[in-house]
């Protein structure tokens, strides 16, 4: 293997995913490139169904059937991760990138022990005996704030905030350089989702991981990631420094997103993005927001935009990036998305 | 746990108490004369009387009936018509026939079951697991009996692999010798129903298993389980397998149910001396007391076997709390 | 209630299996109408031989296609004849079944409380009855015809139905437009019946499917013991003469077709209840 430290922790170039639909292939995911250096936070946010999740599955390699990569690659350390053979890829899950799930979804199997799960992901890839494994989970637990006897727990018997907590401990079961995470407190309550990312930072200071933390959720981004790359309908619109691009979004876009978030000392009600995502089984011609841009030009409908560089690690696929300091205010105006509201598409 | 078992074992007893009231009224109330399933038409007509007396056909039928429950108590059936001996001692020995071919069989036909079908779930999508569900419907469809006389066909006539019934050669051992049991013989009758009555059995299981598996494979802790590395058999047969036997395990208490009353069938094709040979002869014979002494204790063990099972899925399922 | 058929039969005929199952279920419908009709002898009439000798145990030929019994009845007529038994016995016990079910399981769900712990308490005494052995015994007592077949069947199959509507129903009862029902002043019994009952349709409709199948391996068994209406063939009792007679293991051509009838029609029926059931549950239709 390469030395890592030549590469960026995880590099995907022009990842495209496509399902096999009823209704013929929809793209879930399209030209996307991401990178990911060693120790960095990065924040990916969208809402539900703009392939977030499809690319979680492709990094960790547990796509659906019916899914496919129709191009680009996935590298880890340098190494594609697409290309590569069925027992590479399976050494570099969890060991190399671990993921923290949702723990309000089923994650954890309820019939088996939680000690019993984390033991069993370091057992998978280190040659230790079942004792050395089990000492191994309790001082993970310990590590994450759940008392060690706890492993001996089924699921069922921890609260939501703990199987939170024994998912992370999941996570770092093998000291992996790359955690991924994927809405990880969307069910839990304001406190405890607090609680929940300070360990989460801490260990992250420890350890030294990497996180790509996916969520729909802006706020979480701004606190706990220093970049941002905002995703809309299968591609990456916007990229770069989470202050930057916060601050001074350049994409219509991430504009919409930021209306969206409650400002303090506003009476203002939140502005939301009039309509839905595009049909990904027959995605428009052009910019796949174009739809629900305010500032959609009759090129942005043909032309489909490219990924460019609008200042020093800063990326925006937008035809009027380059205005965006004109179209920003009007942007915070409620009548400029009601506009699009009352107009025909 | 205790609570819970007193409870389940409370409710086990009334609804045997249900069933052997049940029988009563149907025997009393059904035929014609009352007394017909009671009193052997063969006996003299003193010795009728006398029967009249000791069950008390002569009172009320309230009387009757807490006569009726008082014997069941104390395991008096009564007398067959057939052999005027008592009914309880013909049982004794049919109940052991029953349970040494159905147990043994239930248990290879759950376990087999069980990793046929979670091989099938592994192998999905390719011709031999659809070919595989396909025998399995088949099977399953197929009438109990007939698959008995067609495996008897091919293997006792025509291969004469084995022998065409029985529990033991005839005259081979004394009756109701127990070392019989413990004879080659006996196993060489044993095998062929044996076989039949798993191969028949383990087509529900096996078929279950594979389609709940399926099912779970969607489930989010089964990606998770195949993010963390571990080996598709591992995801399959830790995970996913561990999971499905919670419903395979649901519906063995109905299973067993159905495989003992079953045993009719099964006994018959084979002349298998068990309870359910001995309840259809009985009734051919009009012998009343004895088939319903059999069909109670078939009713036992289909109650009992119910109570056994449900305890065995709290074992599986630790979110069942017995409170 | 026509909406559900259409819907039934548009789901079924999807995939290789829902049709197959169709397409037999179809003949047999037809055979339980025209059998009598087009079986080419009377099944329960000796047959002799051109030199007057009785066909006893005759093997398959052109004149009696699945040969003769040990009577010289014709077997393709007596298989022609048995698929009505089979269809009625099991088209009528699955009718009852799931009406009693349904009723006992909209009832004990949606009321719940007292009524709902006796009516459990009576369905789980039913659970333990030993369902052959039961119905042998009520034959044996009452006479045997099909009508009490029937009766007898219904009275214990309505139990596994009953279970499963009600689980159905308590999910059900706790649903925005039931409260919106009641919000609106609908009477329990309209609720029952018009708000939650088409919702339990698709269930019905597949443990039909199921009793269905019981019923007729049941209707043979019965036959197969010798409890069946005596004045009836069916598949079963042709099986029972076989083995009663002896001599069944002499002529498979007896024995083998009413089995394989038996095989053929009930797996018909599962593969149209699973294919259903795939439909109206998704979760089963991974992988």
């Amino acid at each position: 293997m390469l030395p890592s430290d030549t590469h960026p922790l995880l590099s995907i170039t022009g990842l495209a995913v496509s399902y096999g639909t009823p209704r013929g292939p929809a793209s879930a995911i399209a030209d996307l490139s991401l990178e990911i250096g060693k120790g960095e936070n990065l924040g990916l946010i969208g809402e539900s169904g703009c392939g977030k999740s499809t690319l979680l599955k492709a990094v960790m390699g547990v796509m659906p059937d019916n899914a496919r990569i129709a191009a680009g690659r996935i590298a880890f350390q340098g190494r594609d991760l697409v290309a590569a053979d069925a027992g590479f890829r399976r050494s570099v899950r969890w060991a190399g990138i671990s993921m923290v799930t949702q723990s309000a979804l089923n994650a954890l199997n309820p019939v088996l022990r939680v000690g019993d799960q984390i033991a069993e992901a370091i057992r998978a890839h280190r040659d230790v005996s079942r004792a050395e494994a089990w000492r191994r989970t309790e001082a993970l637990l310990t590590m994450v704030g759940v008392a060690p006897e706890r492993a001996r727990d089924y699921p069922h018997q921890f609260s939501g905030g703990m199987r939170q907590r024994a998912i992370i401990a999941m996570a770092l079961a093998l000291d992996p350089p790359l955690v991924l995470a994927d809405e990880p407190t969307t069910a839990l309550d304001v406190v405890v989702q607090d609680q929940i990312f300070q360990s989460l930072r801490a260990l992250q200071q420890r350890l030294g991981f990497s996180l790509l933390l996916v969520t729909h959720d802006l706020a979480l981004v701004i606190e706990n990631c220093e970049r941002v790359a905002v995703m809309y309908a299968g591609m990456i619109v916007e990229t770069g420094p989470t202050r930057d691009v916060i601050r001074r979004p350049t994409h219509p876009y991430t504009l919409g997103l930021k209306n969206a978030l409650p400002r303090l000392g506003s009476r203002d009600e939140p502005i939301a993005i009039p309509g839905g995502p595009p049909d990904l089984t027959d995605p428009p011609p052009g910019c796949r927001f174009a739809a629900r841009c305010p500032f959609a030009l009759p090129l942005c409908r043909t032309e489909p935009p490219a990924l460019t560089t609008v200042a020093p690690g800063r990326q925006a696929r937008c035809h009027r990036a380059a205005e965006i300091d004109a179209l920003a205010p009007l942007a915070a105006l409620p009548q400029t998305w009601d506009a699009l509201r009352d107009a025909p598409r | 746990m205790a609570g819970y078992l007193l409870r389940r074992f409370w409710h086990m007893v009334l609804t045997l108490f249900a069933m052997a009231t049940l029988m009563f009224f149907l025997f009393r109330l059904l035929p014609g004369d009352p007394t017909a399933t009671v009193i052997s038409p063969s006996l003299y007509p003193k010795a009728q009387e006398a029967m009249r007396q000791q069950f008390g056909l002569d009172r009320p039928l309230f009387e009757q009936y807490l006569l009726y429950l008082r014997n069941l108590l104390v395991l008096d059936f009564g007398f067959s018509f057939q052999t005027n001996r008592p009914v309880f001692e013909m049982i004794q020995g049919r109940l052991l026939n029953t349970l040494l071919l159905i147990l043994p069989s239930m248990f290879a036909a759950y376990l087999l079951g069980a990793v046929i079908g979670a091989i099938a779930a592994w192998k999905r999508g390719s011709a031999g697991e659809v070919g595989l569900v396909f025998t399995a419907t088949a099977l399953q469809s197929a009438p109990l009996f007939w698959l008995g006389m067609l495996a008897i066909l091919l293997f006792s006539i025509k291969l004469d692999l084995f022998p065409i019934g029985h529990i033991v050669t005839p005259g081979l051992f004394p009756e109701q010798d127990w070392r019989m049991y413990l004879s080659a013989d006996f196993l060489h009758h044993l095998a062929l129903p044996f076989l039949v009555n798993t191969l028949y059995q383990l087509c529900f299981p096996l078929l279950l298993m594979r389609s709940t598996m399926l099912s779970t494979i969607g489930e989010d802790y089964i990606e998770l389980a195949r993010m963390k590395g571990l080996s598709e058999r591992r995801v399959l047969f830790g995970h996913a397998a561990r999971n499905a036997l919670l419903p395979l395990a649901t519906t063995l208490p109905m299973i067993l149910g159905w495989a003992v009353a079953g045993s009719v069938v099964i006994e018959t094709v084979f002349s298998w001396p068990g309870l359910g040979l001995l309840m259809v002869e009985a009734i051919s014979r009009a012998d009343y007391p004895v088939a319903q002494a059999a069909f109670l204790l078939i009713a036992v063990l289909t109650v009992f076997g119910t109570f056994i099972a449900d305890l065995l899925c709290g074992l599986l399922d630790p979110r069942i709390v017995y409170a | 209630m026509p909406t559900i058929i259409l819907d039934f039969f548009r789901a079924v005929w999807r995939g290789p299996f829902g049709p197959t199952g169709l397409v037999i279920l179809g003949i047999c419908l037809a055979l339980a109408i025209l059998g009598p009709a087009i079986a080419p002898y009377d099944p329960v009439a000796r047959n002799y031989d051109a030199a007057g000798k009785l066909l006893r145990l005759a093997s398959p030929s052109w004149q009696h296609w699945l040969g003769t019994t040990l009577l010289g009845r014709d077997v393709l007529s007596q298989m022609l004849v048995g698929a009505r038994p089979a269809l009625l016995v099991g088209g009528l016990t699955a009718l009852g079944t799931v009406l009693i079910g349904v009723n006992i399981g909209l009832i004990a769900g949606y009321f719940g409380g007292r009524i709902d712990s006796f009516l459990m308490r009576l369905t789980d005494m039913f659970l333990g009855l030993p369902f052959l052995p039961f119905i042998i015994i009520v034959l044996s007592l009452t006479g045997r015809s099909l009508t009490t077949m029937v009766i007898a069947m219904t009275l214990v199959m309505w139990r596994s139905t009953a279970r499963v509507v009600r689980a159905q129903v308590l999910s059900l009862r706790e649903m925005p437009f039931i409260a919106a029902a009641r919000i609106t002043g609908a009477s329990d019994l309209a609720i029952i019946y018009r708000e939650i009952a088409p919702n339990i349709m698709p269930i019905a409709l597949v443990s039909v499917a199921f009793a269905l199948a019981w019923a007729i391996i049941t209707e043979a068994s019965i036959g197969f013991l010798g409890f069946g209406d005596p004045s009836v063939v069916s598949w079963g009792s042709i099986v029972y003469d076989a083995y009663a007679s002896q001599m069944m293991y002499r002529a498979p051509w007896w024995v083998i077709p009413p089995g394989i009838a038996i095989m053929v029609l009930v797996s018909a029926v599962y593969f149209v209840g699973r294919a259903y059931e795939q439909v109206i549950n998704p979760r089963l239709r991974t992988g």
